[in-house]
């Protein structure tokens, strides 16, 4: 380790500056925005006090979104952890062909979103549907996944799901990784059997990756908007309308600048709990492993 | 019970897990690629298959006239270069910044240094679109919306926080011996890392490079905000303008999503074992 007065600051100095202009300063500008709102004659902004914030908590459409982000970030966590803790299980013992459906299920990962979202719009469309017709035997209409509001929600975080399953699987992986041989080998010596390998030696190992895996979906989850823009654009009837979508729409579809800033510093604000919490325990987690 | 109807046993038991495993994976690999095949096969149809219920699977009137149609019809060669001009030119940028920042966070000591690295990684964590708003009414009031460098300047704190955590650990990972030696021999700070270091460091360097073209080669959303002229589409924008054009069928519309979408496979598997242990790297350890 060197120690040099100037030169480490001079070399993270781009880097610094970038995000602090792109990534830091934006959030006190929308706390600004927040508060002020734009003025038709002149076409600049003017102080409106608190309207903003009060036309949003008297928002029908804004309470229903955040109760549509709330369950989107659920739904999606709990699939996708059950699926990627499966999927990490599997691959960790060792099965045949294990690289093989790794790199088969990390493809829809470098897929773009718009593509994503289109190719599932086309698979469950309503009258050519592909789903339809090879679901259709089982009793399953594939087409509502998008189409009815029950099922659209799940719908979505199916597709999602699908997209990112192989990444947040491959964090699983890392955390099993690292639970010691001879802990495995111990306990199978003491009779143990798979399952209670799992819940009595695996499980509580890993259980800090998986807290913080949790709280790295509910991170990505509440921040999603491009797939469901293409998919369901927040259909049918707003069933699917998450607040990053919502916000999207009101600041670049209906212009409503001031609006949008109030609800994004909403968004800001829960995502920093969550933030605050993940870095926490992920300083935590190491400092356990180190 | 004697001992060899217990082998038995358990070599049954490994066998059916064995065998379920193997069925839930194969169950979950057509899952993830049916929609891809879907999407190429619409591509290879003609028409009137397309829209035709049941569903045609295999047909031996596979054509290319919907990638011949798309090429024309939608100017995709040039929303083709506009996008790999800026992932390209993003990613380098990208790549080089983190470069630098990433040495200074893992060779030097100094004040500030775990509050600069936690600078750098909770962008990472903030939801992207809040900060677009406000960033979208600055760039429209000083002009630089629709133009590359907007672009660019938009897509670089994007992916410069992943990359710089990656490039923190690969220079942990490599021995600090021959720099220092290079240092006692009289070497300048600037010659140790272009001479020494740099050589070393290509192979973490092009993996980040990778990954940071893929990223932009799929963006979307800020595209889809900040530019506003044909001249400025990218390849995902025009699949999302033609989503929304009821003229254009789905032949076309699958045929660029295609072409859109090979690239990208083919770059991540042509690397496919960098690219899933560089982005493992970049989410435990940031």
């Amino acid at each position: 380790m060197k120690t040099n007065s100037k030169l480490p600051y001079i070399f993270i100095a781009p880097v610094a500056l970038l995000l602090f202009l792109f990534s830091y300063l934006p959030m006190p500008y929308s706390a600004y925005l927040s508060f002020h709102k734009i003025d038709i004659a002149t076409g600049k902004y003017v102080f409106a006090g608190l309207e903003n914030w009060t036309r949003i908590l008297r928002d029908k459409n804004f309470w229903e979104s955040c109760s549509n982000t709330f369950w989107f970030a659920l739904l999606y966590t709990v699939i996708m952890l059950i699926l990627a803790l499966i999927v990490a299980l599997i691959i960790n013992s060792k099965i045949k062909g294990a690289s093989f459906y790794l790199t088969v299920m990390f493809i829809p990962w470098v897929i773009s979103e718009v593509i994503v979202g289109y190719t599932w719009k086309w698979l469950l469309n309503p009258d050519y549907g592909v789903l339809n017709y090879l679901l259709g035997p089982f009793g399953i209409k594939a087409s509502s996944l998008i189409s009815e509001t029950g099922y659209a929600m799940l719908g979505t975080v199916i597709v999602y799901v699908w997209r990112s399953l192989a990444y947040t699987a491959i964090l699983i992986l890392a955390g099993l990784q690292a639970v010691p041989n001879d802990c495995l080998e111990a306990a199978s010596i003491d009779g143990c059997n798979k399952w209670k390998a799992f819940t009595k030696v695996i499980f509580p190992i890993l259980s800090p990756t998986i807290l913080i895996v949790t709280l790295l979906n509910i991170i990505n989850a509440i921040s999603q908007s491009g797939i469901i823009l293409v998919l369901t654009k927040g259909g049918p009837v707003r069933a699917t309308e998450t607040l990053a979508l919502y916000l999207y729409k009101e600041a670049f579809m209906n212009y409503q600048f001031s609006g949008a800033a109030t609800m994004s510093i909403v968004l800001t604000v829960i995502n920093l709990f969550i933030v605050t919490a993940y870095l926490y325990l992920n300083k935590k987690n190491r400092e356990v492993i180190s | 019970m004697t001992k060899s109807t217990l082998n038995q046993r358990t070599r049954i038991s490994r066998f059916c897990f064995n065998a379920i495993c193997q069925i839930f994976m194969i169950t979950l690999t057509i899952f993830m690629l049916f929609p891809v095949l879907w999407a190429f096969l619409t591509a290879l149809k003609p028409n009137n298959l397309i829209y035709s219920y049941p569903p045609v699977f295999f047909t031996d009137q596979f054509t290319l006239e919907n990638f011949s149609y798309a090429l024309q019809a939608q100017n995709i060669p040039r929303a083709a270069i506009n996008t790999l001009l800026l992932a390209t030119l993003t990613a380098a940028i990208s790549s080089i910044l983190s470069m630098i920042a990433a040495y200074a966070f893992s060779r030097y000591n100094f004040k500030g240094k775990t509050f600069l690295f936690a600078f750098l990684v909770v962008p990472m964590l903030i939801p992207g679109l809040t900060n677009l708003i406000p960033l979208y009414s600055v760039y429209s009031r000083l002009g630089i919306d629709n133009t590359y460098i907007g672009l660019i300047l938009l897509y670089i704190p994007g992916t410069v926080s992943f990359a710089t955590i990656v490039m923190k650990n690969f220079f942990d990972s490599l021995p600090t011996a021959i720099e220092e030696a290079a240092l006692i021999d009289g070497c300048s700070n600037f010659s140790v890392i272009w001479r020494v270091v740099l050589p070393v460091v290509l192979p973490g360097a092009s993996a980040i490079f990778i990954i940071n073209f893929v990223t932009i080669w799929n963006d979307f959303l800020i595209t889809l905000i900040f530019t506003r002229t044909n001249e400025m589409r990218t390849l995902t924008l025009t699949i999302y303008n033609m989503i929304g054009t009821s003229t254009v069928k789905q032949g076309p519309l699958s045929a660029t999503a295609f072409m859109t979408l090979a690239p990208a496979l083919v770059v991540f598997l042509i690397f496919r074992k960098k690219f899933i242990s560089t982005m493992l790297d970049g989410a435990v350890k940031g």
